[in-house]
């Protein structure tokens, strides 16, 4: 499997579940990019939050009212 | 990309946290009933009570710290644009869950503010509602990841940005001005009180605070263990700490399980309490502090929520179901069961694919 893309809509949940949905799509794939999208701040921050302890690099980017978070998982972590 | 020691103690949330534990010790230094310097549930009854909404006489007085509260959040939120209206997806889930969740405090006999305040007053009871805190959100945790939801909200006008300012607003003219309709009580916690000027400037200096950090006491728990993060529970410890050293400091430290003010030693009901507080904090997604920051910025769940949390503490000291020092009445033991039971129902069945 090379650079699966997976996109997460989590646009109108409720905290934590921007996280939860993330975590769950990012342990679902050996390595590749998760697109996750929200339109809350808070749920932008803590996306972010979850990449950075998990280890991927991410970008955030406006997108109409809400935010793109790009979550690249990099190989060999399970 | 941010890394380092900002992303597991991000300095407002641990300012945030220190500032609750010390106006806890202060508040309490300055009048309000001992280990209640601050309660967000024990604060709504009084209020409940003030508005002659229940008739527990010992409990009735208008709190100025809740009104406040709401009117600091909607400051910093004004500030930082986020005052923005959001839909309840699910308005009467949220309204039961804030009306149980606030039976379960006041079964322990504090929200998780209280909770830590009285931990750090030295009140070892309060150990118990830690653990039973804890295992609600640990079950919590484990319904979120199996899909629960409540389902989406969508952005748009909502009623809390009116209603919730013009309400705290109104609630201080009359902390203010004292109607005769207002109940006040002589005798019993309702009957202490901070000066009102300390008592609003906690509240703004709280809301204001809590809005811009995110603080939540049940988050902390949950996203150390979802995520492995502390970024918030960094919050809750510094609590803790402040509290007990000021606490120390104002010779407020009692350590112990028997006579600690406004308490009982019901060991099994202060961890059950505390574990309907933590779940159903987790289905609502943040503790009452964090429902009451989250409705004062427009979230209508959490606007049901707090609705809820009001109707709760009515019914709570109307049917005999809340704790005293004495120990917890029959009535309050059914529904915390009855209440955890519909919990894990409800968290169990409400899902989103």
């Amino acid at each position: 499997m090379t650079d699966p893309q997976l996109t997460v809509d989590a646009r109108g949940s409720a905290c934590p579940l921007p996280v939860v949905r993330a975590k769950n799509a990012l342990e679902n794939i050996r390595q590749g990019r998760v697109v996750v999208l929200v339109n809350d701040p808070v749920a932008k921050e803590n996306v972010s939050r979850l990449a950075l302890h998990m280890g991927c690099s991410h970008h955030c980017e406006q997108e109409g009212q809400g935010y793109r978070i790009t979550i690249d998982k990099p190989g060999g972590h399970p | 990309m941010k890394r380092g020691w900002r992303m597991w103690a991000p300095p407002l949330v641990v300012l945030t946290g220190a500032v609750v534990g010390v106006l806890g010790a202060a508040l309490a230094k300055f009048g309000n009933p001992p280990n209640m310097g601050l309660c967000i549930a024990c604060f709504q009854r009084d209020i409940v009570g003030a508005l002659g909404l229940h008739r527990a006489g010992v409990v009735q007085y208008l709190r100025p710290e809740i009104p406040a509260l709401v009117l600091g959040v909607v400051l910093a939120a004004a500030l930082s644009r986020e005052l923005r209206g959001r839909s309840a997806p699910s308005p009467a889930f949220s309204f039961v869950l804030g009306a149980l969740v606030m039976v379960g405090a006041l079964v322990f006999l504090g929200c998780p503010i209280r909770m830590t305040l009285r931990l750090a007053g030295g009140d070892l009871n309060a150990l118990e509602g830690f653990a039973g805190f804890g295992a609600g959100i640990w079950v919590g945790t484990r319904l979120l990841r199996r899909g629960f939801s409540l389902g989406r909200s969508v952005p748009g006008a909502s009623a809390p940005i009116v209603v919730l300012p013009a309400l705290a607003a109104g609630l201080l003219v009359f902390v203010v001005v004292k109607p005769t309709f207002i109940f006040a009580s002589s005798k019993g916690p309702g009957s202490m009180a901070a000066p009102m000027l300390a008592s609003v400037g906690a509240g703004v200096l709280l809301g204001f605070l809590a809005q811009r950090s995110r603080l939540c006491f049940a988050g902390g728990i949950r996203d150390m263990l979802l995520i492995r993060s502390p970024h918030l529970l960094v919050g809750l410890v510094a609590a803790l700490l402040a509290a007990w050293l000021a606490n120390l400091a104002l010779g407020q430290f009692k350590f112990g399980f028997a006579d600690q003010p406004i308490a009982h030693t019901d060991h099994l009901w202060s961890f059950l309490g505390m574990a309907l507080v933590g779940l159903g904090s987790m289905l609502l997604g943040g503790c009452p502090l964090r429902q009451f920051v989250l409705a004062s910025q427009g979230d209508g769940g959490a606007f049901a929520a707090i609705w809820g949390m009001f109707a709760g503490a009515a019914v709570a000291h109307n049917f005999n179901l809340a704790a005293t020092p004495v120990g917890v009445p029959i009535g309050g033991k059914i529904v915390v069961v009855g209440g955890l039971v519909l919990c894990l129902a409800l968290g169990w069945s409400v899902r989103e694919e």
